[in-house]
């Protein structure tokens, strides 16, 4: 005779865990940090005209900054919840702690928002603000308001701009081992693309595109200045699809944000008629289609996108409710790019639309009985908000230019 | 916005294989048969006293409409009234219940069959349902003659085979071997009620019920099969209602025109005005992981459930600790112990392997630990309740919750007894289903704490109406 159990129903599950669902996060970011240095390697061998031994240097720091960001944050974690929390004191507790606290992905998220050229010291500083002020402070896994790698991120942004405004140059960069110069400086290593954008007015014309960066297909494999892991488009996508089949992320949140992003800079472009009429041919330049892929590709949107803005714990928790964070994350991130002359529309959208988790919560709070008057007016104000905002950003940017 | 929209419901294995081809073994000789009343027993009249002789059929307790719901309670066995005895219900708690001793040669009362139900009027065929003690037999025991004391405007009757739960295929064997009875069942319902219209909804892919189903009524132009999806909780009447008719209603389907009974029921109905017999014994599946003969059987109604897992082979010899369950994985109840009764309402008993506890032990190779946490040896579907993580917010829950609630935010509201919180979240909409704690990946028992909530606030409401 068996010892008959009681426990409250139901009495089986579902066989989901945190971590299978945690695990396909260093699946798709872990290579990314070999291809970022593999990247990087060829983009200063090939299109900058570096030596091979200058390249393997590049290749080296990129691999470094990357692992500093995410050993900060790994040590960070073992120590508040060595010292702070007392969760642990020997070798197994350890690795217990942060396989279920995941500090490693945050570093990696984090560091692969990083510039080639960041101090280490820097690196460190950040991973520390991102774990321990933007994680550990408010109760831990689950209980942050924002996402964690971004006030890494956003901190080191603010306190060392002036180094980070370095760190993301091409024409000298300064490893661990030394300033390498790029003798064959132009207007391509100098500043990243968005910045390039707000130099030139906000309006860049596709021939100024192939001129400084050559073809797209050149942005989209990532060989322009960016943050490490920024400009992976392609490694980007294919993360995406991974992520929506194993059902880890929400499709839609990540499409509505591009998808607003792109519309919205198609309309500042259509408005200054940067294209070419569908008469003559089709082309990337036909109806300046070109330049909301030009906003898509560049600037980190799509990292943001695919892997910060679906974190779950800083997003609203119904579905309705991540689909109008998506599209509010992208009317914001447009706004700061083209009206604050801020590459970093992604960070700060981000950021700032987290705070507005708890709004939305209440906003779709009890039983969900269909769409509701006061929601077809939130969508109504949205898009009125987006159309506006559009129309305002393609006056002024005319008026700049 | 179609796109972002819950989906409500969660397809779950349905572990059915085990028993559904299996016809049901008919078990008449139980020594004893308990027949339970309620916790007190003595809200009920009792029409026996011991020593008396019992005939089966035979009325022996009733509880009038004053003293909670009506019920008629019959003796299922013919023989002799031993006395009251306390045993555990399908809910967990301990009834008082009537013991009779079985004489195994099932003495029936008398009865004039009914040949034409058409002559008869409504408030006849009312009566002979109340007094046949016809309840639900899908698992809710709700008395079925009220659901048709106040018929105007129902125009559909639909007849709920759709069986959502895992393991259980007392349904599904009702529906084969009784085809006829379910069919007439629903016909005379639907003259109680007036209804021009009856639906038999079960779930998708089963083709062998939906032919036997189809042959059956092909004859009935106003009887329509319908299926709907195999997700869980498909059977819930707000669902069926929906999915079926795509209408919602606010508290009662009789709101919006429909009457939803179970296809056990109508089957009940069916042989309370044909044979005059009243509900003396069920289908119930024995099933589990830990049983060695998973099964159905055709039972008297208060055979003790450890009579049956006897049956069965009893319990596997592998298993150190089981968990017996009356009723259905994802709702039924967990019992201290095997010595339950059979009721009306209970569709399944389940022998389930017990869950041991996790816990990871200290002072492990790193390489262990690494396996144990990324839940590649220990973990199964059984472990999830003593390794809980913190909630992620991943809307798991929010998405799959059939009443389309936010079962993670009401069970913050729960643990902080925030009763506005919890009313603004529409709480008491909640039918513990347990769809939230099933789907969660940080291994929460949500439902339970929801449910501590909801009882919570029913209490704070009721004082603040007082």
């Amino acid at each position: 005779m068996p010892n008959i159990q009681v426990d409250p129903h139901p009495h089986i599950h579902s066989g989901k865990s945190t971590h299978k669902y945690m695990l396909d996060l260093p699946i798709t970011t872990y290579p990314m940090a070999i291809i970022a240095m593999l990247i990087q390697f060829l983009f200063v061998t090939m299109y900058l005209g570096a030596s091979f031994s200058e390249g393997i240097l590049v290749a080296l720091q990129a691999g470094i900054v990357i692992f500093a960001g995410v050993f900060s944050c790994i040590a960070a974690e073992t120590i508040w919840n060595r010292y702070v929390n007392k969760e642990f004191n020997d070798f197994a507790g350890w690795f217990r702690s942060m396989a279920t606290t995941y500090p490693s992905i945050t570093g990696m998220l984090y560091a692969l928002t990083l510039p080639l050229g960041t101090p280490i010291y820097i690196v460190i500083i950040g991973g520390f603000v991102a774990i321990i002020i933007g994680k550990s402070l408010f109760g831990g896994v689950g209980h942050n308001i924002f996402n964690p790698a971004l006030i890494g991120r956003a901190f080191i942004t603010v306190a060392y701009s002036g180094a980070l405004g370095q760190a993301v140059k091409y024409d000298t960069i300064h490893t661990v081992f030394g300033d390498i110069t790029i003798k064959a400086a132009d207007a391509i290593s100098t500043a990243s693309p968005l910045a390039k954008v707000t130099q030139n007015g906000g309006l860049l014309s596709f021939d100024a595109i192939e001129n400084i960066y050559g073809s797209f297909s050149k942005l989209f494999m990532g060989f322009y200045p960016s943050a490490l892991g920024e400009s992976l488009s392609f490694w980007i996508i294919l993360a995406f699809i991974y992520l929506v089949v194993k059902k880890t992320i929400d499709w839609f949140v990540p499409v509505l944000y591009v998808l607003v992003v792109f519309l919205m800079s198609w309309g500042v472009a259509l408005y200054h008629q940067l294209g070419t009429p569908i008469s003559e041919g089709l082309s990337l330049q036909t109806l300046a289609i070109y330049f909301p892929i030009f906003h898509v590709l560049t600037g980190g949107l799509l990292l943001g996108a695919v892997f910060m803005a679906t974190e779950p714990v800083t997003s609203p928790i119904t579905r309705r409710g991540r689909a109008i964070f998506a599209v509010y994350l992208g009317i914001i991130t447009f706004a700061i790019r083209v009206l604050a002359n801020l590459p970093e529309g992604v960070l700060y959208s981000i950021l700032f639309m987290n705070m507005f988790v708890p709004i939305m919560d209440r906003f779709y709070m009890g039983q969900d009985k269909g769409m509701k008057r006061k929601e077809y007016v939130l969508w109504a104000v949205t898009i009125l908000i987006a159309v506006g905002v559009t129309l305002y950003a393609a006056v002024k940017l005319g008026g700049a230019a | 916005m179609k796109l972002f929209k819950a989906k409500k419901g969660i397809h779950i294995p349905g572990k059915k294989e085990d028993t559904s081809k299996l016809p049901s073994v008919k078990y008449i000789s139980p020594e004893y048969v308990y027949i339970p009343l309620s916790v007190k027993g003595s809200d009920f009249e009792m029409f026996v006293k011991p020593g008396d002789q019992v005939k089966l059929g035979q009325q022996i307790a009733k509880r009038e409409r004053d003293k909670g719901l009506p019920l008629v309670k019959h003796a299922t066995v013919s023989g002799e009234v031993v006395g009251t005895e306390r045993k555990l219900h399908r809910t967990g708690l301990p009834y008082v219940c009537i013991k009779i001793k079985n004489d195994f040669l099932d003495t029936p009362v008398e009865f004039t069959p009914i040949e034409d139900i058409d002559k008869l009027d409504n408030v006849k065929l009312l009566e002979i349902m109340r007094e046949s003690g016809v309840v639900g037999l899908g698992g809710a025991g709700f008395p079925t003659f009220l659901k048709y004391q106040n018929t105007k405007d129902i125009d559909t009757i639909i007849l709920n085979g759709a069986e959502c739960e895992p393991y259980i295929t007392a349904d599904y064997r009702i529906i084969l071997e009784r085809t006829d009875s379910v069919i007439d069942g629903l016909r005379i319902m639907m003259k109680v009620a007036d209804a021009p219209n009856g639906i038999i909804a079960i779930k998708k892919g089963k083709k062998e019920v939906y032919k036997v189903l189809c042959e059956a009524t092909a004859q009935y132009d106003n009887i329509k099969i319908m299926q709907v999806p195999d997700e869980y909780p498909a059977g819930w009447e707000r669902q069926i209602v929906y999915r079926t008719l795509k209408r919602s209603y606010e508290n009662f389907p009789f709101e919006c025109g429909v009457i939803v009974n179970n296809v056990a029921t109508s089957a009940a109905v069916s042989q309370a005005v044909r044979e005059g017999m009243p509900v003396i014994e069920r289908i119930v599946t024995v099933a589990g992981d830990a049983v060695v003969k998973p099964r159905n059987y055709r039972v008297r109604i208060g055979t003790l459930a450890s009579d049956l897992i006897q049956l069965s082979g009893g319990y596997a010899p592998e298993h150190k600790d089981v968990r017996v369950i009356s009723g259905g994985p994802m709702m039924g109840v967990s019992q201290k112990n095997d010595e339950f009764v059979v009721t009306r309402a209970v569709s399944a008993i389940l022998v389930l392997s017990g869950t041991s506890e996790y816990q990871v032990p200290h002072h492990q190779p790193a390489g262990d630990v690494l396996l144990n946490v990324l839940h590649f040896v220990e973990h199964d579907d059984r472990h999830f309740e003593r390794d809980e993580q913190p909630c992620v917010r991943c809307g798991n829950c929010v998405k799959h919750c059939p009443a389309g609630l936010q079962p993670t935010l009401l069970r913050i509201a729960a643990q902080a007894k925030d009763e506005d919180l919890l009313g603004k979240l529409d709480v008491m909409k909640c039918i513990n289903c347990g769809t939230c704690a099933y789907v969660c990946p940080s291994h929460i028992e949500v439902n339970e704490v929801i449910n501590k909530g909801k009882k919570y606030y029913q209490v704070k409401t009721r004082n603040k109406k007082k």
